[in-house]
Parts: structure tokens; C-alpha cells; sequence
């Protein structure tokens, strides 16, 4: 084998090994992670569906700036770490911090990235990575324009380092969507 | 180029059996001479790098729209399948393309290892669309440009430096655009010195052009990205300073053995940006916009309007690049190897002497602008000192192009001239005249200066052209 051939192969098993992380991390979240579950804001119908995606928009993406810990002087851009504790149902924020922390029992902490925090505005916006979600093409349409009265929840588990990752969708309790490794 | 190399072994093919027999030069030479001329005009084809890429591409492009229409049917482990087994195949056909060792199989080597590349983006879009993967998306491109930055070291492919160079300039004007906030992305800059230093040891000229390109958008980008309004003359300056050290690395590569084909290049690319940014300065528009900020205060944002506002980063960065430029200047000046490298500004030629002029002119008027008080006067006087400073570089420009017979440097300069005068007319007399009068005289100036300064510049391109014939042989 030429000295180019050798250079090639170990250019495919550089960018295959690349690629086999991005699965790896995120099948690592969804099973080492905490599940939890989270709830979704209403969205207009017409704008749920974008292609063959689903747009999600959380709870936890908009906090307040009385939240503690959000008033720190939050910038775009950056990281920010959520903490969640459980309601009855759902898991809601109730600090947030620049680090990681250790959190008591009953507490778990999400990673996020500050996407808009204009001086002006009452809350800051966060992204945590799991605001879209893929359907088969068609399939979404029973999510695309929700009847009144329905609810779509979204089950997302949480691991260690505070990465999230979509683990199912919900539609009013019923699992419509089931997160796979294949 | 392929077809003056071409044309030139066919001349070559007719003249070299007279040259033999009139005894200028033995059957070996003319032996040598044929086989130097046409490896030269198979280098110099790109037509058949074109047609590779361009029909490698095209297959490509109809096996994605057959899985893409294929797509949703399928499985994860299917999917997986296809993509990873796809991007095997290809890095596998260039693998066999160079196994071969001919130079047109070069070629489809080089269009496989740039389709491999291509497929690698898509797959990590594939993968993040089949895995729900959707954070911080300017890592996929930033994973897309290491797999292209892996391919340049490993395989040392031109076209996908090019490619990788282009990569990493948008993932640098995403992660600007939608999500750094503090001064400029420097990160940028470790990844475009990796692709810089591969294309320089390989001599890469279309590699060096994409980085030439890139470095003066990722300019423009830092640009809008950094400043606000109060501070947007003093980053205009700052990359005006980082154009000189631009060109004075340059100079400095001429010196060094292994920088000598970019030197040009490089100078010129410092050039080019140089006067854009010395050319916005002079705007009034953006000094304006200062005067708003300092002076008329209580607009919108009150703690930005203070005179004591500016990002200290700035200052530093000035500072140091002021330094830097000071002694880069000094030290070619008296490190050169002969007495005409001592003077020389422009690759290989001595040129203007009053070099020394222009940088004390460019370090007077920074520091001064860094430093202004916040009054009417001092802001309507550096405004004026950036416009004389930038007909003062421009002069410099077109006088040292001259001396040393470049005739891009005598033309941008040219240029950079016709622009700076439409752009003093505008500023001054927009408002002042009645609009009639003020197109009237501006078609005059474009009709009565364009024709002046199209005549001297032909007459010093002539002068040049004059000159080199006469040093030749």
C-alpha cells in the first residue's frame, strides 16, 4: 500500500470516527440521562411544522430575570446551566448559574446557550439543543395542527454533564415518537 | 495559460530541428528543452481537473437525489449504511485513482478526495437530522472544515484546501453572526494559519488566493460584528494597522526562502484591504456616527456615549499593533540584505523613499483618533486628518507602484484615487448644492477626471513597461 493509500485510510477512519461520536454523545445522554419531562409551549399551528421538523419551544427557554441567578449579567452567546426541579408533572426552572454545580436530590441541571438577552427585555432566551425533532415525512401531521384541548409533552433525558437530548414525543400522555439508536 | 503553454510547444516542435542545425543548440538541449515545455503545458491544464470535479460532482449530485428520494423510507441502520458506505466508497476510488500514478488519474484522485469531503458535510447534516443532533450548529461546519483541514495535511489536496478555506470563513461568519458577542472570533484565525502553512509549503496558488479572500471577508465580518457606533472609527483604524503589518510581513516573506512565491501575494492582499479600511475611515458618515454617540447626548444607550467608552481590548490591540508595526518597519529597513533591500517596499524593486513619511502620518493620526475628546471640532478635525492620511498613502501607493514597475500596485492606487474624490465630492457638497448642479458637476468630474487619470495611468504603465524592456536582456 502506497504512502497515500495509508494517508486516506486514516482520513476515512478519522472523519468515520468524527461522525460515529456525534451518535455516540447523544445515545450516551439518552441512556445514562435522567428523564424528565418537560412542557411545551403553545405554538401556533401554521408554524409548527417547518419542512419535516418539528419546532419546540419550552417552558424553560424564556426565564425571567427575576429568576435567581439570571440577573448575573447573562450575555448572547453564553453557556448557562438550568437548574429543574419536578412539579406534579413537569420539570421547571428555578435557578440558573454560569458553572456547573452540585445539586441536592430532586434537582437536576441543563445545559443551555443564551441565544437573546437584551438589556431591555424582562427574560433572557435559552437553547438547550432539543427545540427540533424530525418526523417522518407525513407522519407529523397529527402534531401539525393539534386539536384544541390537546396537549404535546416532550420527555427529555438529561445526563451528567448537563447535555440534553429528545427521548420521546408525547401527545396528550401517549408516546407518538420513540427515540431509537436504530 | 494551457493554451500559451500549448501554443508554445507547437512553436517550440517547429523551431528546435532548425535551431539543431544551425548549431544553437545540440540534440539533447532541444531534447531536454521539448520535455521541460511540455511538462509545463500538462501542468498547466485545467481543463481536465475542471471536467473531473466538475463530472465526479455530477454523479454525486444524482446518487444524493436517488437517496434523497429514498430517504424517509428507509431506517437508521439503512441510512447509516449508505452514508458512511458511501463516503468509503468515494475515498476508496481515490485511493485507487492514485494507486494508479499517472497524472490524469492525479486528477480524479484530487475530484474524489474533494467529493469524500463533500459527502463528510452532508453525512454530519444527515446525521444530525436522522439523530435529533441540534446544538450550536456552527460545530458542524467547524467538524466539516477539520475533516477538510485532515484531507489538506494527510493527502495534500489543493481543491480541498480551497474548499476548507471557504469552510472555515462561514463557520467563523456564523458562530459572529448569530452567537459570539466579545470582539472578534479568534479561533478563526489558528485554523486559517493551519490551512496558510500547508499552502505555502506546498506553493499552493489557489489555496493562497481563498486565503487572501478569506482573510479580507473575515475583516469585513469582524468589522460589523465588533464596533458600535462610538468605536467604529477606532476598529476601521485597527485593521487599517493590521493591513500594514500585512504587507510588511510580506516584504519579510520576499526575504525568506520559503515565502518568496506569496510575498506578492500577501503584500497585496494587505494592499487591498489597507485602502478599504482607510477608505471607510475617510466617509464622514462613520465619524458622524461618533459625533452622535459623544456629543448629542441622550439618544438611546447612555453609558455608550461617554468619551471614556471604548472596549479596552481596542486600546491594547491598537497599542500592539502600532508597536508592531513600528519596529517591523524599522527592522527591514536596516536588516536587508543588500543596500537595495534596505530601501525596497514593493517585492525585489527599491521604490519610494518616503516610506517613513507615511508610516509616521498613519501613527500620528491613529493615536490621535484613539485619544480624541469628545468635541465638535476634534471629531470634524480627524475626520479631515484620515481623508488627507488617505490621499497621502494613496500618493505613496501609485509613486511606489511606479519605482518599482508593479503595475497592480499603480492601478489600485489609481483606483483607490478616482474613489476618494467621489467620495470628498459627495461628502462635501451632497447637501450644500442645489441636486441639479450637484449631477451636473459629478458627470463632469467622472467624464473630465476619469479621461485625466485614465491618461496617466496608461502613460505610467507605459513608462513601466518601457523601463522593464530596457532592464531586460
Amino acid at each position: 500500500m502506497s504512502k497515500r493509500s495509508w494517508a486516506i485510510a486514516v482520513i476515512v477512519v478519522a472523519q468515520s470516527m468524527l461522525l460515529m461520536g456525534m451518535i455516540a454523545k447523544k445515545q450516551y445522554t439518552l441512556s445514562m440521562g435522567t428523564p424528565i419531562l418537560l412542557k411545551t409551549q403553545p405554538v401556533d399551528p401554521r408554524s409548527l411544522f417547518r419542512g419535516d421538523y418539528v419546532r419546540i419551544r419550552y417552558d424553560i427557554d424564556q426565564l425571567d430575570r427575576k429568576l435567581p441567578g439570571v440577573k448575573a449579567g447573562f450575555q448572547k452567546g453564553d453557556t448557562i446551566y438550568v437548574v429543574l426541579v419536578k412539579d406534579e408533572r413537569y420539570w421547571r426552572a428555578v435557578s440558573a448559574h454560569p458553572n456547573k454545580l452540585k445539586l441536592p436530590q430532586g434537582q437536576i441541571a441543563i445545559r443551555g446557550e443564551v441565544r437573546n438577552a437584551q438589556s431591555y427585555r424582562s427574560d433572557i432566551w435559552v437553547s438547550y439543543g432539543i427545540n427540533t425533532y424530525f418526523v417522518p415525512e407525513g407522519e407529523g401531521r397529527k402534531l401539525e395542527r393539534p386539536q384544541e384541548g390537546d396537549v404535546v409533552d416532550i420527555e427529555v433525558a438529561i445526563d451528567e454533564n448537563g447535555d440534553a437530548a429528545i427521548r420521546a414525543l408525547l401527545l396528550n400522555g401517549k408516546r407518538v415518537f420513540a427515540e431509537t439508536l436504530f | 495559460m494551457w493554451g500559451f503553454y500549448s501554443r508554445h510547444l507547437k512553436w517550440l516542435r517547429t523551431e528546435l530541428p532548425d535551431w539543431v542545425e544551425q548549431g544553437l543548440v545540440t540534440a539533447d538541449n532541444a531534447a531536454a528543452i521539448e520535455k521541460r515545455a511540455d511538462e509545463k503545458a500538462q501542468s498547466a491544464s485545467y481543463a481536465p481537473t475542471a471536467f473531473a470535479i466538475m463530472g465526479v460532482l455530477m454523479i454525486a449530485a444524482g446518487v444524493i437525489m436517488f437517496f434523497a428520494s429514498n430517504w424517509q423510507g428507509m431506517g437508521k441502520l439503512v441510512r447509516l449504511i449508505v452514508l458512511l458506505g458511501g463516503m468509503w466508497g468515494v475515498y476508496g476510488l481515490a485511493a485507487l485513482a492514485f494507486a494508479r500514478q499517472d497524472k490524469g488519474s492525479d486528477k480524479f484522485g484530487h475530484a474524489f478526495l474533494l467529493l469524500g469531503v463533500l459527502m463528510f458535510g452532508a453525512n454530519i447534516a444527515l446525521i444530525a437530522q436522522t439523530y435529533h443532533i441540534s446544538a450550536h450548529y456552527p460545530n458542524g461546519t467547524l467538524m466539516w472544515a477539520l475533516g477538510a483541514l485532515t484531507v489538506v495535511y494527510l493527502a495534500s489536496s489543493q481543491a480541498v484546501a480551497v474548499a476548507g478555506v471557504a469552510l472555515i470563513t462561514l463557520w467563523s461568519g456564523q458562530e459572529m453572526a448569530g452567537f459570539y458577542h466579545p470582539t472578534v472570533h479568534g479561533p478563526f484565525l489558528i485554523l486559517w494559519l493551519a490551512f496558510a502553512v500547508q499552502a505555502v509549503r506546498q506553493t499552493w496558488r489557489s489555496a493562497a488566493l481563498a486565503l487572501a479572500a478569506s482573510w479580507i471577508v473575515w475583516q469585513l465580518i469582524a468589522l460589523v460584528k465588533w464596533s458600535n457606533d462610538a468605536e467604529n472609527t477606532v476598529v476601521v483604524a485597527l485593521l487599517v494597522l493590521v493591513s500594514v503589518l500585512v504587507v510588511l510581513f510580506g516584504i519579510w516573506m520576499g526575504r525568506a526562502r520559503w515565502g518568496r512565491a506569496f510575498s506578492s501575494l500577501t503584500q497585496r492582499t494587505g494592499l487591498l484591504s489597507g485602502l478599504a479600511f482607510l477608505f471607510i475611515n475617510s466617509l464622514s458618515v462613520v465619524h458622524h456616527l461618533r459625533r452622535i454617540k459623544f456629543v448629542e447626548e441622550g439618544n438611546f444607550d447612555f453609558s455608550r456615549i461617554r468619551p471614556e467608552y471604548l472596549n479596552p481590548a481596542l486600546i491594547v490591540a491598537s497599542a500592539s499593533a502600532l508597536v508592531l508595526m513600528l519596529a517591523g518597519y524599522l527592522w527591514l529597513k536596516s536588516h536587508g540584505e543588500s543596500e537595495d533591500e534596505k530601501g525596497e517596499w514593493i517585492t525585489g524593486v527599491r521604490a519610494s523613499r518616503w516610506d517613513g513619511a507615511v508610516v509616521l502620518a498613519i501613527i500620528v493620526v491613529i493615536v490621535a483618533n484613539l485619544f480624541i475628546p469628545p468635541s465638535f471640532v476634534a471629531l470634524k478635525s480627524i475626520h479631515i486628518a484620515f481623508v488627507v492620511l488617505n490621499f497621502m498613502v494613496i500618493a505613496w501607493v501609485i509613486h511606489g507602484g511606479y519605482l518599482a514597475g508593479d503595475r497592480f500596485w499603480v492601478n489600485v492606487g489609481v483606483g483607490a484615487f478616482a474613489l476618494a474624490i467621489l467620495a470628498v465630492y459627495f461628502d462635501r457638497f451632497w447637501g450644500l448644492m442645489d441636486r441639479s448642479a450637484f449631477f451636473l458637476v459629478t458627470g463632469l468630474i467622472l467624464l473630465g477626471g476619469g479621461y485625466v487619470l485614465e491618461r496617466k495611468r496608461r502613460q505610467w504603465l507605459g513608462h513601466i513597461t518601457d523601463r522593464n524592456q530596457g532592464d531586460g536582456p
